[in-house]
């Protein structure tokens, strides 16, 4: 027990070791007497103490060992114990390896050094010192932790492995260690081991602020060991259960919610190729939506977005189409707003060309990709007009316009004839205004450059139909 | 001494309260009442109307008359009454001034303190500016108080012998709080708050208005949003409607010549079901659910640990809430004994803890916490904006807590320890408070060197930041006196006399005469500018060389950019 937690018990008038209602009672009581109004100082004192106690006495270790008798060694032992409370664990360390010398081969000395090597950034000394360690105490199990926390750290991950594994069957089961054992064994190329392991952390730990963020990493684990449709819809299904159980604890936090979810997208997208993924991850945004909310407000959005782009692009019946392309350009506008509509002009002309097909595929996203509809519904009209062959010419005309502005597009390319067509008021291709060649139009004749208006309000005058 | 009340300065109402001779006791206004419209007006011959009066006006002068003025404090947002211009706090000192002013006439005093009550979601802004409009009032500002906490207090002292956990959910006029507290032996200990201060039964009111404005113009095809007189009419009615179908099924509204259609009067004639009412405004009850959340994790307790939901505020009497609560929390919610007073009630148990007049040691005792957390900003991810958190929200108060950090790079010999207030994770998102340099730190390699920064935080919302250079044993803070705003302001125009004050004398006036053309600069670019300009002052007033030369060359180099010298 370190003598901030005696204090703190002296503090309340409290034996160590009182139980957490006395604890309760003791500090309530004291209050009284120090009310945070007439005595803030003294309040703070009791309310630390009270932090440090209140959530049950600190977790004394039951130690296996006892430390040597020589006044040397616990002179030396004091002094390590004053460094490591101030975070100095390399000084302590050497204050043990000093001790040492007066006992050599100690276990209490040993498995001192080699935590405090842990601590001090020295893993290889402490994967050595566990091994000394593991000499003198063949069946005691955190000797083989530490040993394979040294040796993991250090990078020596095949030494570590076997390490791991006799502390898992001497019964070792911190939770730390657990989630090293699972990244060894996946390095190791035990993969199933290694999902076994998480499985089992998953299943038993009760979460809290402590240890919230590993529970992310084990699903974050998890997702890598996911093969084919069938186990990505079970992975979240149960991760969604996850987020939606624990969405209290998981506030505040966002990119690394979205994490197993940007790794399939990134590391294994041909997985999301199905409509029934697609559908599992949109309800798993709405559970996303409700921890992330205002926090980050275009985040889950912003996912949604991404997801959306790869699933299309997997989707066979999609992969091939301009499908992908519209989304592309719809969610992920320009800053030129003109540009994003040339780009959405030339893709829809594609589809329209298509349009049996496209109008067929168009019936398909509404179903199952219905983020995308929503997003694109007010394009899509079009498809569906019985005047759709006026609009096709509307659209045509415009993108036109806009072409001559704006490289790139595929419509031109695909359908080349499309470019020579004429479309209206004047020819895309160059600048030069119509030529007549019949008879000259009459004052109230309909203008021959196409604008709608008489001639005389309109090119009558500007010497071209002369 | 003079007497302390306590106020409840609300959205839609304002209540005041006092303890004495050993009990609470409610203040009531020239009209014989204990609830006071928070309204005010100027009439048509100018003179200025607050309370009932105000409010009656309201519905035939809208346009000069401001409700619900307490949504905009904290913003510079200007009021309209009539043909002048008001900000908010001049708004909110006029009707304290008639709380205090109706108050010396109940109470036969004159009445000169008071503790003031604001939502505890309230943020720094918001409380600076409720203070200053109580100081305008006349007023000496004891403590302002988070709602919640004065609920509880009210309730608590009627409970003292009380084990449990209370959640206080109270929803008001324009502003949602949810406070949990744990009661043990007569301390009542708020374990967390929080809510969201742009949620209310105003906002019930205008969903309702606009259901109604859309069916009159489905009806008629007339718009009436932008008829100020015609909106005031409706949304008079449609609270009264609101409130009506807290205890019916069903309500008629029927507003006669609300406009002129066709030459003739048109009627606002519309009947709305509870059914219907509750359907339109499902979706603000699910924006209490966050909140909650927030709350039941920062306290660390569950759904099962809670022994009561006590409802305060006027919109809890929709039954829609206490409904929402059951489902969401699994508990039947309990009204408080007056849910429009228990607030201002509270403020009067905190002031008579504060005059005196209550003895702590025989009466309740209660210890709050801090709303926001408060960190500083740091390099951890190499972005260099990282708030790095010093206090977590949700604290007990008073609090004092230090953390170690490191330089950041290889011989750096200057650190700016820059203190900030909010929950997002990327420093500048959050509010500046404060900042200030450590300087000539021995160069030596990255994180050689090590600095402990303390925040102390204590019960008036006075942050005290410091740090200390281990190396050295160099200190150095400042003092942020949050209920203030930030930073305390400082007379600055005594940088002339000071020693060393010639040689920067052409630099600040060639920033100061740029700062006076509003043209002349970008709105970042000007900001940085005033920024090293303050700060190239406040250095030659205290007769620091080195911060001085350190500002000089940032204002220069900004200087520099500004005519041109590109970035
Ligand atoms: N019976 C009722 N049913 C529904 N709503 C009601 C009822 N009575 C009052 N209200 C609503 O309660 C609100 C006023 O409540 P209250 O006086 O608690 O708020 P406030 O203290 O002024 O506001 P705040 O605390 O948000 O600043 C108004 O929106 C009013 O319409
Ligand atoms: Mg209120």
């Amino acid at each position: 027990m370190t003598e901030d937690v005696q204090r703190s018990y002296a503090l309340l008038g409290l034996d160590p070791g009182a139980a957490p209602d006395e604890i309760k009672k003791a500090y309530f009581r004291l209050v009284r007497v120090h009310p945070p109004e007439k005595e803030p100082e003294e309040f703070q004192e009791i309310r630390r103490a009270y932090e440090m106690l209140k959530d049950g006495p600190p977790v004394v270790e039951e130690e296996r060992f006892s430390a040597p008798e020589d006044p040397n060694v616990l002179c030396l032992l004091e002094q390590a114990r004053r460094r490591s409370e101030r975070k100095e664990y390399r000084a302590a360390a050497d204050c043990v390896a000093d001790a040492l010398t007066f006992a050599p081969d100690h276990p209490f000395l040993l498995l001192l050094l080699a935590r405090l090597q842990i601590r001090a950034g020295n893993p290889r000394k402490a994967a050595n010192t566990a091994k000394k360690l593991q000499k003198c105490a063949p069946d005691f199990s955190e000797a083989y932790a530490l040993a394979a926390n040294g040796y993991y750290a250090s990078g020596w991950y095949k030494k570590a492995f076997p390490e791991y594994k006799k502390a898992y069957e001497l019964g070792y089961r911190d939770f730390d260690f657990l989630t090293d054992y699972a990244d060894a064994a996946d390095d190791n190329g035990a993969c199933e081991l290694a999902a076994m392991l998480r499985r089992e952390l998953l299943k038993n730990t009760k979460w809290d602020q402590s240890n919230i963020d590993s529970a992310l990493y084990l699903y974050r684990s998890e997702a890598e060991h996911c093969k084919d449709e069938s186990a990505v819809l079970a992975f979240l299904e149960e991760y969604g259960q996850f987020l939606s159980a624990n969405r209290r604890l998981l506030r505040g936090q966002s990119v690394e919610l979205a994490a197993p979810l940007m790794f399939f997208a990134v590391e294994k997208p041909q997985l999301l190729g199905f409509p029934s993924v697609y559908s599992k991850i949109d309800t798993l945004a709405e559970s996303l939506e409700r921890i992330v909310r205002d926090m980050e407000p275009d985040f889950v959005e912003n996912v949604r977005i991404f997801m959306l782009f790869t699933s299309l692009r997997m989707d066979s019946d999609f992969s091939d189409s301009d499908w992908p392309l519209l989304a592309q350009v719809v969610l992920n506008p320009n800053e030129d707003g003109r540009m994003t509509r040339y780009g959405l002009l030339d893709t829809l002309l594609c589809l329209l060309k298509e349009r049996e097909q496209s109008l067929a595929q168009l019936e398909a996203i509404r179903s199952q990709y219905p983020f995308f509809y929503q997003h694109i519904k007010e394009y899509c009209g079009v498809f569906y007009r019985d005047k759709a062959e006026e609009q096709f010419e509307k659209l045509k005309r415009e993108h036109a316009r806009l072409s001559e502005q704006y490289a790139g597009g595929q419509f031109y390319k695909r359908y080349p004839e499309e470019k020579t067509l004429p479309r209206g008021v004047l020819a895309y291709s160059d600048s030069k205004p119509f030529v007549r060649e019949t008879k000259k139009p009459g004052r109230n004749d309909p203008c021959p450059c196409g604008s709608g208006l008489k001639f005389k309000r309109c090119c009558l005058g500007k010497g071209i139909y002369d | 001494m003079s007497r302390t009340i306590g106020i409840d300065l609300g959205t839609s109402t304002t209540e005041a309260a006092v303890y004495r001779d050993g009990k609470k006791e409610l203040i009531f206004n020239p009209d014989g009442l204990a609830i006071t419209p928070s309204a005010v007006g100027i009439d048509e011959s100018g003179n200025w109307v607050v309370g009932e009066r105000a409010r009656a006006q309201y519905l035939m002068l809208p346009e000069s008359t401001a409700i619900e003025v307490k949504r905009k404090t904290g913003t510079d947002e200007a009021i309209t009454l009539g043909r002048a211009r008001y900000t908010p706090i001049e708004l909110q000192a006029k009707l304290l001034s008639y709380v205090r002013a109706y108050a010396s006439a109940y109470l036969g005093e004159s009445v000169d303190r008071a503790v003031i009550s604001v939502p505890a979601y309230f943020n720094d802004m918001q409380r600076r500016d409720t203070i200053r409009a109580g100081e305008l009032a006349g007023f000496t500002v004891e403590r302002i108080l988070n709602e919640p906490t004065a609920a509880a207090l009210s309730y608590g002292l009627d409970h003292m012998e009380e084990e449990s956990h209370v959640l206080v959910y109270d929803l008001g006029g324009g502003t949602f709080d949810v406070t949990l507290l744990e009661m043990f032996d007569g301390v009542l200990e708020v374990k967390a708050s929080g809510g969201d201060n742009q949620l209310g039964g105003k906002d019930f009111d205008e969903l309702l208005m606009e259901h109604l404005l859309g069916r009159f113009q489905d009806r008629t095809g007339k718009n009436l949003r932008k008829d100020r007189r015609a909106l005031a009419r409706i949304k008079d009615e449609a609270e009264k409607c609101k409130i009506a179908l807290s205890d019916s099924e069903s309500f008629h509204i029927l507003i006669p010549a609300i406009c002129v259609l066709g030459g003739v009067p048109a009627e606002l004639d519309e009947t709305v079901t509870r059914a219907q009412f509750e359907t339109l405004t499902k979706g603000l009850l699910q924006r209490t659910h966050e909140p909650i959340d927030t709350v039941l994790a920062d306290a660390g307790i569950t759904e099962n640990e809670i022994d009561h939901v006590i409802l305060v505020g006027g919109s809890t009497r929709m039954p829609m809430v206490a409904r929402d609560i059951l489902d969401y929390l699994g508990i039947e919610p309990v009204h408080a004994v007056h849910p429009e007073y228990s607030v201002a009630e509270g403020a009067a148990v905190q002031a008579g803890i504060i005059s005196g007049e209550i003895d702590p040691a025989e009466s309740l005792i209660m210890t709050d916490v801090n709303p926001y957390t408060l960190g500083v900003r740091t390099d951890d991810d190499g972005s260099g904006d990282c708030m790095n958190v010093v206090i977590p929200r949700n604290v007990t108060i008073p609090v004092t807590r230090t953390e170690r950090y490191t330089t950041c790079r290889d011989y750096q010999t200057e650190v700016l320890v820059e203190v900030y207030q909010g929950e997002s994770r990327i420093a500048t998102h959050n509010h500046r408070l404060g900042k200030f340099y450590i300087r000539s730190i021995p160069a030596r390699p990255v994180g050689a060197e090590e600095l402990d920064i303390s925040f102390s935080y204590d019960l008036n919302g006075i942050l005290k930041v410091s740090a200390v250079l281990l190396s050295t044993g160099m200190e150095k803070g400042i003092e942020i006196d949050m209920a203030k705003g930030g930073e305390k302001a400082q007379d600055l125009s005594g940088w002339k006399e000071a020693e060393g004050a010639k040689t920067w004398r052409a630099v600040i006036r060639t920033a100061e005469r740029l700062l006076s053309r509003p043209q002349a600069l970008p709105e970042a670019l000007r900001g940085s500018l005033r920024e090293a300009t303050d700060e190239l002052k406040k250095a030659l007033i205290h007769g620091n060389r080195e911060d001085a030369e350190a500002e000089g060359d940032t204002l220069r180099e900004l200087l520099r950019i500004a005519k041109g010298g590109g970035v």
